[in-house]
């Protein structure tokens, strides 16, 4: 019983990082970008959710609003990166999926160098920490499981019907929408498309920056280049999975989190089980079958995903 | 001339891009607190030092050139391969376990069928994502990283399990995951005495040939190649185009567990974690910066044996850190595929034309 | 809305010329519209009548000359300012986002229901059913589009514009993917709207523009080649105005054959891309040594025919019979073994691979026979050699057989592709638009390499839309229209006025 309810407890904690990551990324995909450099935006996201506190206090506590500039901080840079790779995809129109790669290495080489030159090695930081909500965590079992975390996490989970009612109710969403499907179409209304398109990737990278500075503010309290750990490639798969909709790629995240918090729980809980690696490759195998049966013509995806748009390019 | 203004045009963004790709490089150094000069100095001087630092770099570009080479296999095909990195850990797998169970026979014999082993396990882990994306669409960007996830795990529980060193444990405890030294007759003889360079490098240096003879001598690779370059074209040509996809990215595959064997038996002699550590994804970048051609790729890989190098030096000799390099990588992918769209986009050489030629061009009429 | 009251009671372009990188799109083109006037605009593919309304909608901008509504200069600088002035478009293909609901598609457009943080669905909702009602124009506004039908598509289409408040209406083909029903209903429609609206529409069916317009503009090569009223010419003059050419090119001038059957068509089915019968139970038959010409305004399932008969395409029913093999359904290869030959619509995307070398794209269908190739290794010296051998032979104007095939002129590049399908000796061609954008030289040289195949006993299947072409070179021509064979007529009996008769889709002369 204790073991389930760590695993579960733990799979809303930890959810969080990804499910805000994906939600950026569907953003950016609903747009008609495939941004593949999210690994990169969280780890820049990552590196300054740990410089600002720590630059402040060392490891020390620090009072929340240091904390909040850190988490800031992370959504600048993510921001900053967002409209990096727009230039390069939007404006320069160069492919996306090779671009992708490319920002992912520079987001994390920028934020390994940076982070070697002004924090130097492994420091832990206080971070923001889970509390219980009073009553609510009283309840047993549920209690536990969703009313012990940190604001973040279920800013997290607002970010949810929030952003499934940016895109499909806002007018914003709706063009973000239109030039995401049929870009044509959105510009023969008179859309700028291409701005829509860089507002999309800076909400998106906003949102992995976030979900970055997550991970080391409320998540692992320390940083290191490795701390993302593919969690940005996943971000960039759950899209696919949750075929663009919020509520289908939370249940995605939740699920990969389930998957690998059932994972290391095992290693804790039964120390003697010897094959753990196979364990943790599920999450990822998981991931590689979702995609491949979720093939299913996708009337309600983005259609011109991954096209550069040209207005005056003849088809 | 009439296109005079075609050259200057590449020529200027060619420049503007290179200029720009060292203005991001020395803004992160000042960020990193560094000296401009002196590192890009650090950068390219370190390997010229000695004959030995020289090895060193040369060193590094063996599995660069071989990674690169299957990368651009697959590129031209018309399929991204980023799972390197897992094809590499996968091939560094089975070359160990077949080190072990040939210990005893010639070298002439151990060696190729190390590599050979290395060769198909890198392959399978090619075919997968290959198949995936023929049959199901499965963008390969997603699975090979996916798979390189799952090679990882693979790769850290065959050392810490089948292929670890007995010796390690001997003592109870858990002891570090690493395999024990392969048998001598597995390893590869070092090119000069006294330096790290192995016989890889020959390795390496054969496969760039076998590469050019493959992709640009026989109807295989012409095929491959017409697939990549228009896949509706190639099917109007009665190639089969799905089927070439799953086997330049075997290849590919099949060349990054080469790399990884010749890695194990050539320069660590025994498996190690971290063994691959970035060489997938700068085997991508080195494939693009040598124009996906092996005469491209070796002066290219060899370049970034420099820049992978320079992580040595730039540790000994400065406070730049290291993650420099993955950083530098990333600026010179998002460079070269920005300059290659910039330089065909008829309609920014025709306002290049219009802001800096019509005139020339109003005199000349 | 601010301009609802401004009626459009005449629009005027004056010396509009659009060039595209290496293409002259418009070139001075001058045309007016008067008040509640229908003008029908029409023309080959590629003469330049959607750049130009591109250029009325603001989506381009004209390099020089000027638009005028009533009297006064325009700027139309994005659709924005368009709509503004009253002007919307139909788009021939249509402008709408599939995975959103009708309502939306509308809202897209519909300023004045963006609210800061929710789109006004229930002012959008009114506005429709306002103009549904004052058009009678029937639209469900929850059904998403990709539910819709074409013919239902195009309603939404034409309820948006109105919606945005068009007073001016500009139609690209609108008929082009309808059905013969759904056409009646448009024009009926149409004509109740040019009551209160003023109307440019594309067409190049000619029946078309004689019920429904009253002004008509030829276009041809980006130029205005003729302007008049409707009512005074009949669809065959303006038939001959639009495709003709007045240059003589090679004619056959040989008997009919009567070699075997080498081709054999039965009852062939195909879906289109958009998953609509293309081919409707198609038959036809080619002899060795004929050449049968297919006649028909594009989109009648041309492109599917040709498809279908080199493997490019599945069937869903009927047969292909190829010198007594049924090929159906077969792969590409196996097709191109059995002796069958290719020039392809689109010549520089599916005909060469344009990053490759001519020499490179000569071999592209032989890259593994023995003739270029010998234990996998290609011969390349051969190779070059053959290669420089049909750059004689076909007058293929470049710097060398190592040059990307891509840098080409379109009609250098059709004739690499001639050179590779007709060296390789077919026994059969198949041969869609072959001269499509080419100048008359190039024209002329295909022709007469046509003429020659034909002699050395080749039955070629010839897709052309231009008249002339068809009549010269074939022996019988038949008449395509919406998948099917209207009829085929030997070459004595085939006049422009009878082929234009019967690719407008009438079986009987009596019903224009």
């Amino acid at each position: 019983m204790n073991f389930v309810i760590t695993v579960l407890t733990l799979t809303v904690r930890f959810s969080a990082a990804l499910l805000i990551a994906s939600l950026g990324e569907m953003f950016n995909q609903r747009s008609g970008i495939f941004n593949l450099g999210c690994e990169g935006i969280m780890c820049m996201g990552a590196f300054m959710g740990m410089l600002i506190p720590f630059s402040y206090a060392g490891a020390e506590a620090v009072p929340f609003y240091i904390n909040l500039l850190g988490l800031l901080g992370g959504l600048a840079s993510g921001i900053v990166l967002g409209l990096f790779f727009g230039l390069i995809v939007i404006t320069f129109r160069a492919p996306q999926g090779i671009a992708g790669i490319g920002l992912q290495m520079l987001g994390v080489g920028i934020a390994g160098t940076l982070f070697r030159s002004y924090i130097g090695g492994t420091q832990s930081i206080s971070g923001i920490s889970s509390f219980d909500i009073p009553l609510l965590s009283q309840i047993p079992v549920v209690g536990k499981i969703f009313f012990t975390h940190n604001p973040i996490v279920y800013i997290a989970y607002l970010m949810v019907p929030l952003a499934s009612y940016i895109i499909f109710k806002t007018p914003w969403g709706m063009k973000v929408r239109a030039v995401g499907t049929n870009p044509r179409a959105a510009d023969s209304l008179g859309i700028n498309v291409n701005r829509i398109r860089y507002q999309a990737l800076a909400t998106g990278g906003a949102m992995a920056g976030l979900a970055g500075a997550f991970l080391t503010l409320c998540q692992a309290k320390m940083f290191n280049a490795d701390i993302i750990s593919g969690r940005g490639f996943i971000a960039v798969a759950l899209v696919y999975f949750g075929h663009w909709k919020p509520s289908r790629i939370m249940f995605g995240a939740i699920l990969f989190t389930f998957a690998q918090t059932l994972q290391t729980q095992i290693q804790i809980f039964v120390p003697s089980f010897k094959y753990y690696e196979f364990l943790n490759m599920l999450p990822y195998v998981l991931v590689i079958a979702v995609l491949a049966i979720s093939r299913e013509s996708n009337k309600l995806g983005p259609s011109a995903l991954g096209k550069p748009f040209n207005r005056e390019m003849r088809t | 001339m009439k296109n005079s203004y075609k050259i200057w045009f590449k020529v200027s963004v060619v420049v503007i891009a290179v200029l720009s790709a060292i203005l991001l490089g020395s803004l992160l150094i000042i960020a990193a607190g560094g000296n401009v000069l002196d590192t890009y100095w650090i950068i390219i001087s370190g390997p010229f030092y000695s004959f030995r630092t020289f090895c060193e770099v040369l060193l590094r570009a063996i599995p660069l050139i071989i990674i690169a080479l299957g990368v651009s296999v697959a590129y031209r095909s018309g399929i991204i391969n980023i799972g390197a990195e897992g094809q590499m850990a996968m091939g560094i797998a089975a070359a160990t376990a077949m080190a072990f169970a040939v210990e005893g026979a010639p070298k002439i014999v151990a060696i190729p069928l190390c590599i050979l082993a290395g060769m198909a396990a890198g392959a399978v882990w090619g075919f997968i994502p290959g198949l995936l994306k023929a049959k199901l669409e499965v963008s390969e960007l997603l699975s090979t990283v996916m798979l390189n996830y799952v090679a990882a795990q693979f790769y850290s529980f065959c050392l810490r399990v089948p292929l670890m060193d007995p010796a390690e444990i001997a003592g109870g405890g858990t002891g570090t995951a690493m395999s024990a030294k392969l048998p001598q007759n597995t390893i590869l003889s070092k090119v000069v005495k006294g330096t790290v360079l192995h016989q890889g490098i020959w390795i390496a240096l054969a496969l760039a040939i076998i590469v050019y003879i493959l992709m640009w001598k026989t109807s295989a690779g012409y095929k491959m190649r017409a697939s990549g370059a228009s896949s509706r074209a190639a099917r109007y040509g009665g190639i089969n185009v799905a089927f070439y996809l799953i086997v330049s990215m075997s290849i590919s595959g099949a060349f990054a567990g080469i790399a990884g064997a010749v890695e194990v038996m050539g320069t660590h002699g025994r498996a190690l974690e971290g063994i691959t550590s970035g060489y997938g994804f700068s085997g991508v970048v080195v494939a693009l910066f040598g124009a996906l051609h092996p005469a491209g790729i070796i002066p290219a890989a060899i370049l970034f044996g420099i820049l992978l190098y320079s992580q040595v030096s730039l540790q000994l000799f400065t406070s730049v850190p290291p993650n420099l390099v993955t950083a530098l990588q990333g600026v010179i992918i998002l460079v070269i595929v920005s300059v290659q769209m910039i330089i065909d986009n008829p309609y920014i050489m025709e306002r290049f034309r219009k802001r800096f030629f019509s005139r020339t061009k109003e005199a000349a009429a | 809305m601010q301009n609802e009251k401004d009626q459009i009671t005449n629009l005027r372009l004056e010396h509009i010329t659009k060039r595209f990188p290496g293409v002259l799109a418009c070139d001075d083109i001058s045309l007016e519209i008067g008040k509640s006037e229908v003008l029908a605009l029409v023309g080959e593919n590629g003469a330049g009548k959607t750049t130009l309304m591109n250029i009325i909608m603001g989506l381009y901008q004209p390099d020089s000359g000027s638009i005028f509504i009533n009297g006064q200069e325009v700027h139309l600088k994005t659709p924005n300012d368009a709509f503004d002035c009253g002007i919307g478009m139909v788009h021939q293909q249509y402008m709408l986002v599939p995975n959103m609901t009708v309502l939306e598609n509308i809202a897209l457009g519909m300023k004045d229901c963006w609210k800061t943080a929710k789109v006004d669905l229930k002012l959008v909702r009114d506005r429709i059913k306002e103009v549904s009602e004052k058009y009678g124009l029937a639209v469900d506004p929850d059904a998403f589009i990709w539910q819709l039908s074409v013919g239902e598509q195009q309603r939404v289409e034409l309820v948006k514009t109105l919606c945005l408040g068009a007073r001016f209406l500009i139609l690209d083909e609108p008929t082009s993917a309808l059905t013969p029903q759904e056409t009646d209903e448009l024009i009926v429609l149409l004509k109740r709207m040019s009551e209160e609206l003023s109307i440019i529409f594309i067409s190049h069916k000619l029946q078309e523009v004689a019920a429904l317009s009253n002004k008509v503009a030829i276009l041809r090569h980006g130029a205005v080649v003729f302007q008049g009223n409707t009512a005074e010419h009949s669809t065959s003059d303006i038939a001959a105005l639009m495709t003709g050419h007045e240059v003589k090119l090679p004619e056959n001038t040989e008997p009919p054959c009567q070699g075997e059957d080498a081709l054999v068509i039965k009852d062939l089915c195909v879906k289109s891309d958009r998953g609509f019968m293309a081919l409707d139970h198609l038959s036809l038959s080619v002899r060795n040594g004929e050449i049968l010409g297919i006649a028909g305004v594009s989109g009648n399932g041309q492109r599917e025919l040709a498809e279908s008969i080199t493997g490019l395409r599945r069937t869903s029913g009927g047969t292909i019979t190829a010198f007594g093999d049924e090929i159906q359904n077969h792969t590409p290869n196996h097709i191109i073994r059995h002796g069958i030959g290719y020039i392809p619509e689109e010549r520089n995307t599916e005909g060469i691979v344009p990053s490759m070398s001519i020499k490179e794209n000569i071999i592209l269908k032989d890259s593994s026979q023995s003739r270029f190739c010998s234990h996998t290794f290609l011969k390349q010296k051969y190779i070059a050699q053959y290669a420089e051998n049909l750059r004689q032979r076909f007058d293929i104007r470049c710097p060398g057989i190592n040059t990307a095939a891509g840098s080409l002129s379109g009609g250098n590049i059709q004739k690499v592709i001639l050179a590779r399908e007709i060296d390789r000796k077919p026994r059969f061609l198949v041969c869609v638009y072959p001269i499509r954008g080419l100048d008359l030289g190039a024209a002329e040289f295909i022709h007469k390499k046509l003429l020659e195949l034909r002699k050395s006993g080749v039955g070629v299947l010839l897709i052309s839309e231009e008249l002339d072409e068809l009549m010269n070179l074939s022996d019988r021509i038949a008449v395509i229209f919406k998948g099917q064979i209207q009829k085929t007529l030997d070459r004595k009996d085939a006049t422009r006025r009878s082929l234009g008769i019967l690719m407008a889709g009438v079986k009987d002369e009596k019903q224009l």
